[in-house]
């Protein structure tokens, strides 16, 4: 074993638990930037657009790897998915209809965002799942 | 999962075999300090380390490792 950098499964599972705690504290440090600029110094968002991003991008692959990695999310089935999509873009699209109206002509594509929205996220889960679950039946097998 | 304490004999065994810590670590292919931290009971083994462990000093598995309680 070389004496100069050594590495073996215990500093692995260390080294690993030291990454988790250190990208957490950057992921908040960053979020805590964003809040401030946003509400401390009232800037616009394209002021601090690209963090946004990067704490999205940060975050988002983050538990995405996690998930896909452990294989632990179900597979839900194409009805149930239905059901569901049906049921969060209701419960986001009618008390935002309720409560800001029907967006200005020239807007009309905001009408959209919960049907996109709500697409996304659920076709990104339904990948991680499905995928996830496949590599792991993979290694089984 | 329910969170249990192993107790283990890797000191005796290597004492017994005539190995520093030093050796035993470079035949099992981790770091010294992972098998002192080990031998106090403050480092949890992976089954491959375990089994490493009990081949080198000739031991079973019962003989170096056991649950708090149950000998």
């Amino acid at each position: 074993m070389s004496k100069s950098f050594a590495v073996d499964e215990r500093t692995e599972q260390l080294n690993g638990r030291i990454s988790f705690v250190c990208l957490m504290l950057t992921q908040l440090a960053l979020v805590g930037v964003i809040v401030y600029k946003r509400y401390g110094l009232g800037l616009p968002m394209a002021e601090y657009d690209e963090l946004n991003w990067l704490v999205g991008l940060s975050m988002g692959g983050y538990w995405a790897a996690r998930l896909y990695f452990n294989g632990v999310l179900p597979v839900i089935p194409l009805k149930t998915l239905a059901v569901i999509y049906v049921g969060a873009v209701a419960l986001i699209f009618i008390p935002t209809l309720l409560i800001v109206g029907w967006p200005a002509p020239e807007r009309w594509y905001e009408v959209l965002y919960p049907f996109i929205g709500v697409a996304v996220i659920m076709a990104v889960y339904t990948l991680i799942a499905y995928f996830g679950k496949r590599r792991l039946d993979k290694l089984v097998e | 999962m329910k969170e249990i304490e192993v107790e283990n004999r890797v000191k005796l065994a290597r004492v017994e075999k005539g190995l520093t810590q030093e050796q035993l670590a470079d035949e099992v292919g981790v770091t010294r300090q992972t098998i002192g931290l080990l031998e106090a009971g403050k480092y949890n083994p992976t089954l491959k380390l375990c089994l490493m462990l009990a081949k080198v000093t000739g031991k079973s598995l019962d003989e170096l490792f056991w649950i708090k309680g149950e000998r």
